[in-house]
């Protein structure tokens, strides 16, 4: 954290700027879809949306399993401190993914295996964060919600593999997959400037959310402290 | 300007669909923001209270 905090303007300055340039390629610079004509600028949210969702989610895993075998204490915190993120990223994931369905599809929910893992999803971090404030203790609910994290992880290749293993309205996997991406170039680039920008707005929260978790501790030794007199 | 053309702001009749989802991320990500550093103010404040308290004893 002695070195997040110096880093944090400029990781600040550079997460705005690699918003503006991804927003302006979204929304200016790349072109039409030749079968969902304007539609496709939704891909340029939702899409670096439930990248995030996953990838939040399997960090909080590995901060679990860390803090779990080597009772580390920032790992218990940064997994505190991702999971509102990792939620609110799962919630745009899940809107935007129904505000693009309804042209292209013709609906704005389906109960296909891709779609209702993700909701799964987003239940499993709202649980995770119900778990770490149900104790009086915060450490015994910190510990909680690392066991219910890393069996929850289960659900993560069942997202990712989801659209290969059932029949699902929802498309395969175009970017990450053997043989590389089948979406051009550009399309591909605006894709992955506003995937790099929302892992920089993580980035940031994550710095603010851990330091206020520290404060919080600090808070509650020193208040524990003067009720002992 | 391109962003000055109402075809830009129609989106070719999805604007309907596709303005509301950059708006929702946007609203999404500003009221995390938000909410977490309105946190760590209160906190800090609350911090250097106790701090106060605990030197004035010492």
């Amino acid at each position: 954290m002695a070195i997040a905090n110096p880093c944090l303007p400029w990781l600040a300055l550079l997460t705005v700027a690699c918003l503006i340039w991804g927003l302006y390629l979204s929304l200016f610079a790349s072109p039409a879809d030749y079968q969902q004509s304007e539609t496709v600028r939704i891909m340029y949210v939702h899409v670096p949306s439930a990248w995030m969702a996953l990838f939040i989610y399997s960090v909080m895993a590995i901060a679990s399993l860390v803090a779990v075998i080597w009772r580390h204490p920032l790992a218990e915190i940064a997994a505190q401190a991702s999971a509102p993120i990792g939620a609110a990223f799962t919630f745009c994931a899940l809107v935007t993914g129904s505000l693009w369905g309804k042209p292209m599809w013709g609906t704005w929910w389906v109960w296909d295996a891709r779609l209702t893992s993700v909701l799964i999803l987003f239940f499993i971090y709202l649980a995770h964060m119900a778990l770490t404030s149900a104790f009086d203790d915060p450490a015994r609910g910190r510990r909680a919600a690392a066991i219910l994290c890393l069996v929850g992880f289960v659900n993560v290749p069942i997202i990712k593999f989801s659209v290969e293993w059932w029949n699902t309205l929802h498309q395969p996997a175009s970017v990450l997959k053997l043989g590389g991406p089948s979406i051009h170039a550009d399309m591909l680039w605006p894709l992955l400037i506003m995937a790099l920008a929302f892992k920089l707005i993580y980035l940031c929260l994550l710095i603010v959310r851990m330091r206020n978790e520290l404060m919080a501790a600090r808070v509650r030794n020193l208040t524990a402290a003067r009720a002992r007199g | 300007m391109v962003i000055a053309t109402s075809s830009f702001w129609s989106m070719g009749g999805y604007a309907g669909f596709i303005w509301p989802s950059y708006l929702i991320v946007g609203l999404v990500i500003a009221g995390l923001l938000i909410l977490s550093l309105s946190k760590g103010r209160s906190l800090k404040k609350r911090l250097a209270l106790l701090e106060q308290l605990k030197e004035k004893k010492d």
